[in-house]
């Protein structure tokens, strides 16, 4: 049996950062007037991510059988990092989606479009009108899109009930 | 965490890694927003190696996906090479999406938490001020070197022995506290 260590350590964070300094509520306003000058860049980024992935893994993409899979899950990730204050409007969500299918297709092999372009479609959809969607309309989108991968590449679920 | 609990980042030494430009931006301004002045930055993960070499780092903010390698596999060498001063500090993962490959990957690497990107200010502070509060031990072992990934220790399941010093101490704490419950339980019964 390999041996193990057992110990406590004393950060910095745990002794300094505790004492004193601005209450969280200020902290959270600070950050919030901080990421102000980003919000208007992150639609500008996302928007070039989904012009991006449209024209190489979209429907007119002529060489999407040539593309690798792997640069559209990276595409979408770029999407969720940027997509900092357009939570609300489930572009994140609708991302993340498209992530997972990724992972899926490149684990089982299987390259279904129909799938990423109903994907694509669902990331446009609610870029532009997400935000005049009510919850249980932006649910019934991103639901549609767990069944979408669930039949055609597999169990988006099947690692969290594991 | 309430609104009123202070929080003091101005000697605290950050380092952020991101191979994402924009979204290293965000994280900086949201760490600068909390009242840090000493953030270092930087987008690849053979750059953080060289930072963590050579200056002493309080608290690192990592992606998971990083363009060079991963990120999880530089907290495991960080948790293992890195200079001493550097080996032990908390450090949180920032991940857009986590493959099914890699869900082990990112318990295992010796992480203080994962936190799901986009990344939102208060998840941060709110994960910034329990890691400030942990007090796990730290765990070094052949397979895993980082701290404890049991959050509450409550002993081995029931009708194991359990191999730790610890478990006994812990299965019996375990079992006053269902006792406990249990008269709680009839005692409301009983009203």
């Amino acid at each position: 049996m390999s041996k193990v260590r057992k110990f406590r350590v004393k950060t910095k964070l745990s002794t300094v950062a505790l004492r004193g300094g601005i209450t969280a509520a200020e902290a959270l306003n600070r950050a919030d007037d901080a990421l102000d000058p980003y919000r208007g860049e992150a639609l500008v980024v996302i928007d070039a991510l989904m012009a991006e992935m449209a024209a190489r893994f979209g429907p007119v993409a002529a060489g999407r059988e040539a593309e690798d899979l792997e640069d559209l899950y990276m595409l979408a990730s770029r999407v969720i990092d940027a997509s900092i204050g357009l939570s609300e409007a489930g572009v994140d969500r609708a991302a993340h989606a498209l992530c997972t299918l990724v992972d899926l297709s490149q684990e089982s092999g299987v390259r279904d479009w129909e799938a990423i372009e109903v994907h694509l479609e669902a990331l446009r959809l609610l870029r532009l009108h997400g935000h005049s969607f009510s919850l249980a309309e932006q649910e019934r989108v991103l639901d549609g899109l767990k069944t979408v991968t669930a039949k055609r590449v597999g169990d988006p679920d099947e690692q969290k009930r594991a | 965490m309430l609104p009123s609990d202070k929080i003091n980042f101005e000697k605290i030494q950050f380092l952020v890694v991101d191979s994402n430009h924009h979204s290293l931006n965000l994280t900086t301004a949201v760490v600068a927003g909390f009242g840090a002045h000493n953030i270092l930055k930087c987008t690849t993960v053979a750059e953080a190696r060289d930072i963590v070499c050579g200056h002493p780092i309080d608290f690192l903010l990592i992606s998971a996906q990083m363009a060079d390698e991963d990120g999880y596999a530089f907290v495991r060498w960080l948790r293992r090479k890195a200079p001493e001063v550097n080996r032990f500090i908390p450090v949180i993962a920032l991940s857009s999406h986590t493959r099914r490959s890699q869900v082990l990957a990112a318990r295992d690497c010796g992480v203080q938490g994962v936190i799901a990107k986009p990344l939102v200010p208060k998840v941060l502070i709110e994960r910034a001020f329990w890691v400030a509060h942990d007090d796990r031990r730290y765990i070094v072992c052949e397979g895993y070197v980082g701290p404890d990934r049991r959050l509450q220790n409550l002993g081995p399941p029931q009708g194991i022995e359990g191999r730790r010093e610890e478990d006994m101490q812990a299965a019996a704490e375990a079992s006053d506290i269902e006792a406990e419950h249990e008269a709680a339980k009839q005692i409301e019964a009983a009203r």
